[in-house]
């Protein structure tokens, strides 16, 4: 009969009591940790807002929108001057429009879908989709697309800063027209030569043609650039870029976007649900604790007499209190173990709630890919619940016996044996 | 007090005060008394007395708050922490009116328990229980049971197979009979007795005629004073 198997016995004393006990801290340790779950993802989630979008500012011409809307392209000198500006880490530039030639086919239906807006707006069914035609830099290896959607090159290159007149075409849009890399297309009348061909996921994205800026410049005479996007050294310091920005371009020239109003969306979301979380596990930790102590004090005082025989046959306060707190520990334990199972099937839909499931409901156009990636932020606020749930269970479970037997410590040495058991 | 007789607790001058509101009691008003080992000895009084007071003083349960009580050889009344729990262990054994035993433990595991405290191993404390609870007649059947599963009679033999368990020289008996119906109180009286045959020495706070007609020494309490003090030449058995 070990003191460690005379404590398990005495939880079965009182099997209600013992469950009930079980039971609170079950639910109080399993909510501990889900709110220590969802703030850790909440707080992966703010890291990784932050270190995708949070440093980037979008330049359009004012009233543009990708190939939609209206305007006049970002002057080229003035595009220049944005990387004299202090914390301007890199300065990417895109120009967009559209093909409407007869050289190249859409490799997308209009559908019914086609005929919405402005410009599908014929009735007489004739109408084609225009193949969209995106302008970048050599030196962007890896682009976002106009609708949030990057490329990955399956067939020959991209291009380098010395090529003029080739482009990079869609998969979508290779198969529809039989273009390989080598074959030559007739834009705007001048021959330009396919190098590369990539896939990007998406039947819009790989209905484009990619080809260097001068390049779509030059063949569509636009005088200029329709959309920049600027990477800032630091977050804390997109402000202070934007402001010089906007010297630049005024509010009449350019839309001057920066993740920060969005940014400060998300960020709100997700800080409120971090908030909650670190709140609601403050408080789960601390009901967990009262019930811990409510506990060992009932169990206390209901063996008082016992503490009081104890003591009259040689035991020391140390060994009273480790009995005590080895029943303490058990509970604790077992509670936490539940507590740890409960946590899997909950902690996401406890996220999804205190996330609010929100989506920005925005994308494409230039620099809709920002917006793309943090609509997908807190739509997607995934807690991922790793097997480490358990020894933080049983951390909890060691830190309540601990501050339980804390009581236990106290009272037994205020126990006066003659007393208890005079009073029998 | 000849050689025979010598003494084993020595109380000088010993009282106990309480606190009650604004009036203090003296539980234990000056008692100064010796006992010799290997005797029962018998404190006779009424209730509050304070026979019981001095029994838990002399066991360490309680601190004079006046004189000094020596054990053995042991100034226990001026012990502290682990002097006192290291004497409860090895000097003194405790029998309770009301049994005093763990509910939740069979009666083997009862007289287990002391020795469980004192770090005797598993087999030998199991073996020295099962002995003691045979010299008590309590058989293997009765050990096995949680002591609510067993009459007052056996309760109290088995509390006082617990209070042999370390194999103290003093037994302190508070009220060993006050439960039990004449019959039974006989045999635990005659059971207490034997121990002093072994060199035990019994100390018994009681009400009891039968015992205090067993002992060989009976202290009579009043108001927390040993108002008489006889000792008996009794024939060895």
């Amino acid at each position: 009969m070990s003191m460690v198997w005379r404590s398990l016995r005495n939880l079965l004393r009182s099997p209600q009591r013992t469950t009930l006990m079980v039971a609170l801290l079950a639910v109080s340790i399993g909510l501990a940790l889900i709110m220590f779950t969802v703030h850790g993802a909440t707080a992966n989630q703010l890291g990784s807002i932050g270190t995708e979008i949070g440093t980037e500012i979008t330049i359009r011409s004012a009233g543009s929108y990708g190939t939609m809307g209206g305007g006049e392209p970002l002057a080229q000198e003035d595009v220049d001057k944005l990387s004299s500006i202090d914390h301007v880490d890199s300065v990417q530039v895109s120009v967009q429009t559209q093909y409407s030639g007869d050289s190249l086919e859409s490799a997308v239906d209009a559908g019914s879908l086609g005929g919405r807006g402005p410009m599908g707006g014929s009735s007489s069914g004739s109408f084609t989709m225009p193949i969209t035609v995106m302008g970048f830099s050599a030196a962007n290896e890896s682009p976002t697309l106009m609708n949030g959607t990057t490329m990955e090159i399956v067939e020959g290159s991209y291009f380098t800063s010395d090529d003029a007149d080739v482009m990079v075409v869609g998969q979508d849009l290779a198969d529809k027209n039989s273009l390989s890399v080598g074959s030559t297309v007739d834009i705007e009348g001048t021959s330009v030569t396919v190098i590369g061909i990539y896939d990007s996921g998406t039947s819009f994205g790989n209905n484009m043609l990619i080809m260097p800026v001068d390049t779509v410049e030059s063949l569509f005479d636009i005088d200029g650039v329709t959309s920049v996007t600027v990477v800032v050294d630091d977050i804390d310091n997109v402000d202070a870029v934007a402001s010089d920005i906007r010297e630049i371009f005024p509010e009449d020239v350019a839309d001057v976007t920066t993740a920060e109003d969005m940014y400060a969306r998300i960020n709100d979301s997700v800080t409120n649900a971090g908030s909650t979380s670190t709140i609601g596990m403050i408080v789960a930790f601390s009901v967990a604790a009262i019930v811990v102590l409510f506990s060992v004090v009932l169990m206390m005082r209901q063996r008082v007499k016992e503490i009081g025989i104890l003591k009259a046959i040689g035991a020391s306060n140390r060994q009273i209190g480790f009995q005590f707190s080895l029943e303490t520990l058990a509970v604790s334990l077992v509670g936490a173990i539940i507590g740890a199972i409960i946590t899997y099937p909950l902690a996401q839909k406890v996220a999804n709630m205190l996330a609010g499931g929100e989506s920005t409901g925005m994308g494409g156009g230039p620099g809709g890919d920002m917006f793309s990636r943090v609509g997908g932020t807190v739509a997607g606020l995934d807690v991922a619940v790793s097997p480490m749930v358990f020894l933080y269970a049983l951390a909890i479970a060691a830190a309540l016996a601990i501050l339980a037997s804390v009581l236990p410590t106290w009272y037994i040495a205020r126990v006066r044996p003659a007393e208890v058991l005079r009073n029998e | 007090m000849n050689s025979n007789n010598e003494a084993i607790v020595t109380v000088e001058a010993v009282a106990k005060h309480f606190k009650s509101g604004d009036t203090l009691v003296r539980a234990v008003d000056g008692v100064s008394v010796k006992l010799p080992k290997g005797k029962l000895i018998a404190i006779k009084g009424a209730s509050g007395s304070g026979k019981t007071t001095l029994l838990n003083m002399i066991g360490a349960l309680d601190k004079p708050s006046e004189g000094t009580i020596v054990v053995d050889g042991t100034r226990v009344s001026e012990m502290h922490g682990g002097e006192e729990v290291s004497y409860r262990r090895k000097k003194v054994g405790f029998v309770f009116q009301s049994y005093s035993l763990i509910p939740n433990l069979t009666a083997l595991e009862n007289v287990m328990l002391p020795m469980e405290i004192t770090g005797v191993e598993p087999n030998g404390r199991k073996d020295r229980a099962r002995l003691l609870l045979q010299r008590v007649r309590i058989d293997d059947g009765q050990q096995a049971r949680r002591p609510t599963r067993l009459s007052g009679g056996e309760q109290q033999r088995v509390a006082i197979a617990r209070a042999l368990a370390n194999d103290p020289p003093i037994i302190l008996a508070d009220e060993p009979t006050g439960n039990l119906d004449s019959k039974t109180s006989k045999r635990i009286v005659e059971l207490l007795y034997s121990l002093t045959q072994e060199g035990k020495t019994v100390i018994v706070a009681t009400h009891s005629a039968d015992i205090a007609a067993r002992a060989d020494m009976v202290l009579e309490m009043t108001d927390g004073k040993v108002t008489d003090t006889s000792s008996f030449e009794r024939p060895k058995r």
